[in-house]
């Protein structure tokens, strides 16, 4: 019953969140100059042209009468439809999402991969040369806007070596892991270092801490003291980073999508933006929004499981 | 008495910033089968240091630079073995912080059944019944109920008898402890001194037992050693050791310890001075400076510990004149 009260708990406790959150894009997206109607009936239309395409989007009407039909819609499923192709915006989601979630599936890997060996050396060799070296390279990487370091690795990998395509996505697994090679590590690249970071001093508590000394004087060594003594709890602090990075790394997906021209929800939210297509910004903010409620709730389910003194009443 | 550990000229050295100290100086001890030998002395006298070396548990950037450990075996002579072999066969130990020392991310019977599967082949299972049985002994209450339970879901008490379990899971001849009762009330404390000294009757357990606490050594201690700077100053059995110290750093530890009787309008003994610094100790007797009794042959005096009664040997090179004072002088 605990465990399960306490997700339903969770569950519930993000339902005011979410009404937030479209409550605050709805907002924001009235607060933008820009005026949808104009843009979509183009500098020559006539005035009625204008106020009929006003019409036709229902943005005659009063704000509060506009946020109720918006959400009165998003119960059902339906998100409205671009105001530029017509497409239902669950449709252009639908197709945009599996890119992005092999991009941060990729960089999820290949950062952790990157980080947690790295982390645990340095914590080893704390204050020697090694240490310093690591904190050198990974506070270089941190400080590299990923707009940049993808710009160089289209350069030198994809331009220059021919390894990887420079752009788009594909169609077999093996296309796609070439296509995604690039665009994950310059967003592995950005989001490491704190990783690294937060590793490595988990890893110096750990070390420290007078419980492993304690399973060291019944004689536990080697694989047996790192799975039993180490590894949970090294890793609980890493499991709830990488939930809060989640957010970073959608932001970085809208970067990096656009460098690697990736056609996923990233891509689709600054064409959107720049088209003034407010349904479908909208609608992708909501999935961010969702996606990153519920991933900080996995992550609070792991932690409780990983550590017994999280309490989950 | 057969002896069942003997810590021969151990010294431990740590450099940092390249300058070396040596916390630990030239330091032997023994302990016979069955006994408990005492380790007193303030903080930062070495004999946590002292402790950790013998299972190899030295802190990052400590050395053993010189020493022999020797252990009592089956066939009944003292063989020398390696500190990191003795974890876990014939050797274990009880720390001092039962908050800190057991791993927050296993449960308690699982912390004990890794002490038992360390030394033996076990099955799980068998490993489980032993720590529970192991629960039982150390007077946890509900063995198989809190065998289930977290750390952190127990007082500290009830976590030091869980550490004191755990040590025992490797079923070895000698336990050290640590200060084990420092970091709790004294009713607790007082209940744990009691523990130790049953399973050391009943298990004929060979203990070390570090602590600052004159008086928990004349609770728990049949031998006692007493160190100051690094270095054993005097041993002995425990009661001409603390009625009739023959050195002065003893006499002045046991004069500090605070009685019921003491007049409000008394301060409490203490000893002059602050215990030197390991990196700058003084010449000769370690403690002269501090020493109402120092002569000036006392800066000179090589460290040799020399036997002034039955077994009772001390480092000072003048006992006479504490003999003196303590006859005259005593209220």
């Amino acid at each position: 019953m605990g465990r399960f009260g306490f997700v339903l708990r969770r569950i519930l406790g993000a339902i005011p969140l979410l009404i937030g959150i479209t409550l605050f894009t709805f907002i924001l997206l009235q607060l933008v100059p820009g005026d949808p109607a104009l843009t979509l009936a183009g500098p020559r239309a006539t005035e009625e042209r204008v106020e009929a395409i006003r019409e036709e989007l229902g943005l005659d009407r009063s704000l509060p009468a506009q946020y109720v039909a918006y959400v009165g819609n998003l119960l059902q499923g339906n998100l409205g439809q671009s105001i530029r192709s017509k497409e239902p915006v669950t449709s252009i989601i639908r197709e945009r999402t599996p890119v992005t979630v092999w991009l941060l599936g990729a960089a999820l890997i290949l950062s952790v991969s990157i980080a947690v060996p790295l982390g645990a050396h340095a914590a080893r060799h704390r204050g020697g040369w090694i240490d310093h070296a690591i904190r050198v390279v990974s506070t270089f990487f941190l400080t590299m806007p990923p707009f940049w370091v993808g710009l160089m690795l289209l350069l030198v990998f994809a331009l220059g070596a021919g390894w990887f395509p420079v752009g788009g996505f594909g169609e077999t697994t093996a296309e796609r892991l070439r296509a995604i090679a690039l665009p994950a590590f310059t967003l592995a690249l950005w989001i490491f270092p704190i990783q690294l970071q937060s590793f490595r001093s988990s890893m110096i508590d750990v070390d420290g801490s007078d419980y492993l000394q304690a399973g060291r004087s019944i004689g536990l060594e080697g694989l047996t003291l790192f799975r039993r003594y180490i590894l949970r709890n090294a890793t609980a602090a890493m499991v709830t980073l990488l939930a809060v990075q989640m957010g970073f790394m959608l932001f970085g997906a809208v970067i990096v999508e656009t460098t690697f021209n990736l056609n996923g929800l990233g891509d689709a939210m600054v064409r959107a933006v720049s088209g003034r297509d407010f349904a479908v910004v909208q609608g992708i903010t909501i999935v961010f929004a969702v996606a990153v409620i519920a991933i900080n709730l996995l992550a609070d389910v792991i932690v409780a499981a990983l550590d017994p003194r999280v309490e989950i009443q | 008495m057969t002896t069942a550990l003997e810590v021969r000229n151990l010294s431990v050295e740590i450099t940092r910033h390249g300058h070396t100290i040596r916390p630990v100086d030239d330091v032997s001890l023994s302990v016979d089968a069955g006994d408990c030998l005492g380790l007193v002395g303030e903080s930062g006298a070495g004999k946590s240091m002292t402790l950790k070396a013998i299972l190899g548990l030295l802190p990052k950037g400590a050395r053993v630079t010189s020493g022999e450990l020797l252990l009592h075996t089956a066939e009944g002579t003292l063989a020398s073995i390696d500190p990191i072999s003795v974890r876990g066969h014939g050797i274990s130990m009880v720390f001092q912080e039962p908050m800190t020392a057991l791993n927050p991310t296993r449960r308690v019977v699982d912390i004990i059944a890794d002490g038992a599967r360390a030394h033996r082949d076990m099955s799980k299972s068998e490993a489980h019944e032993t720590a529970v049985r192991l629960l039982g002994e150390v007077g946890v209450p509900a063995p198989e109920r809190r065998a289930r339970a977290w750390p952190h879901q127990l007082s500290g008490g009830l976590r030091q008898r869980v550490m004191i379990a755990m040590a025992l899971a490797t079923e070895p001849d000698v336990l050290l402890c640590d200060e084990p009762t420092t970091a709790l009330d004294v009713t607790v404390q007082d209940q744990i001194l009691g523990l130790l000294d049953r399973i050391r009757r009943e298990r004929g357990l060979s203990i070390i037992f570090v602590t600052h606490d004159l008086a928990v050594i004349g609770q728990v201690a049949q031998e006692v050693a007493v160190m100051y700077a690094g270095r054993v100053v005097e041993t002995g059995p425990v009661r001409p050791v603390l009625d009739r110290s023959l050195h002065p750093y003893t006499n002045a530890l046991v004069t500090s310890i605070p009685h019921v009787d003491i007049g409000t309008d008394q301060r409490l003994r203490t000893i002059e001075g602050a215990p030197p610094d390991p990196a700058n100790f003084p010449p000769g007797c370690r403690f002269s400076p501090r020493c109402p009794f120092a002569q000036p042959d006392c800066t000179r005096a090589e460290h040799v510990l020399v036997e002034q009664a039955t077994d009772h040997r001390t480092a000072c090179i003048h006992p006479e004149a504490l003999a003196s004072i303590s006859v005259e002088g005593s209220p």
